[in-house]
């Protein structure tokens, strides 16, 4: 099954033993993982958070949830998502590569997966990419992971 | 005009925090306190034949029965009976002298309708958490003081 030939400025990001699609317009930054504090009672796909621009920035592992857990290597990598639709303008979030994110412009159609391994709870679809297997995050679903909306504001 | 208001910089756990200081918080010296576990509490404090608890965190946040702790920093905010964390270290810093910038922590609230750490010190190389103290003191209760260690 072929998707739609759009061109789309795009980055794949390492993460785990596959890689995240995700346009370029959502990163705001690719930075060196810096020292990292622990959050205390947070989820365990919650590596800590470091400082970003004189901001705090929590940065998650989510290759956690197809994966082992990953450390965090020279040659790792936190790509600085910008804050998701509807939350506050100071929200980055950042998630843990194994190494520099490859920038792609995805032009030619791309082989939709659909086999047992494609299928992640915060994975929209799954892609082979030049014969990488990559997933799209599902926003709403990582938006719903990341932000409880029972918390008081 | 100066600004008078504090943070206590608290250690425990091998962890840095800093916390508002306010009329709701109180602290007490170890030799104030009486070496007596209570539940998964490390520690209490007898005041007018009431039980203040008093609890030693790891980590994890999970309770200890012991630590190298040196105060109890109770926190009151409204209930009759103020619950305590034991601290290893506390400092006053005042307000103007750090950096705060908000926080949202990622996943689930850990008590009800809160998160702990609202923002964090960003002066440094490496954040320190901001603890809010009610959700603080939320999270003490929680730990209920019935439920002994290791039974």
């Amino acid at each position: 099954m072929a998707l739609a030939n759009d061109r789309i400025h795009a980055l794949l990001l390492p993460v785990s033993d596959r890689y995240l699609l995700v346009p370029s317009a959502l990163v705001a930054e690719i930075a060196v993982v810096d020292a990292l504090t622990p959050v205390p009672l947070s989820p365990p796909w919650v590596l800590g958070v470091m400082i970003w621009r004189s901001r705090p920035l929590a940065l998650c592992d989510l290759g956690r949830f197809w994966g082992p857990p990953a450390t965090v290597g020279p040659k790792s990598r936190a790509v600085v998502f910008y804050p998701l639709p509807g939350r506050s303008p100071t929200e980055f979030f950042a998630v843990l590569t194994n190494a520099e994110p490859q920038s792609r412009t995805i032009e030619s159609p791309a082989v939709l997966l659909t086999d047992d391994d494609a299928v992640h709870p915060h994975l929209a679809v799954s892609l082979d990419i030049d014969g990488k297997r990559a997933g799209i995050p599902d926003i709403v679903s990582l938006k719903e992971l990341f932000y409880d909306a029972t918390a008081v504001a | 005009m100066t600004d008078s208001r504090h943070y206590l910089e608290l250690r425990f756990a091998g962890q840095t925090f800093l916390m508002p200081n306010g009329s709701d918080i109180s602290v007490e010296p170890r030799e104030n306190m009486q070496l007596e576990r209570r539940g998964r509490a490390a520690a209490l404090r007898t005041v007018q034949g009431e039980s203040w608890l008093a609890y030693a965190l790891g980590p994890d946040w999970s309770p200890l029965p012991e630590s190298p702790w040196t105060r109890a920093v109770f926190m009151s905010f409204g209930a009759s009976q103020p619950v305590g964390l034991l601290v290893d270290e506390l400092k006053l810093m005042p307000v103007g002298s750090v950096r705060i910038e908000p926080f949202t922590p990622l996943g689930p609230v850990p008590v009800p309708g809160r998160h702990l750490f609202p923002a964090a010190a960003v002066g440094g190389r490496a954040p320190i958490l901001v603890m809010a103290p009610e959700g603080l003191a939320a999270y003490l209760r929680s730990l209920g003081g019935d439920n002994g260690l290791g039974e």
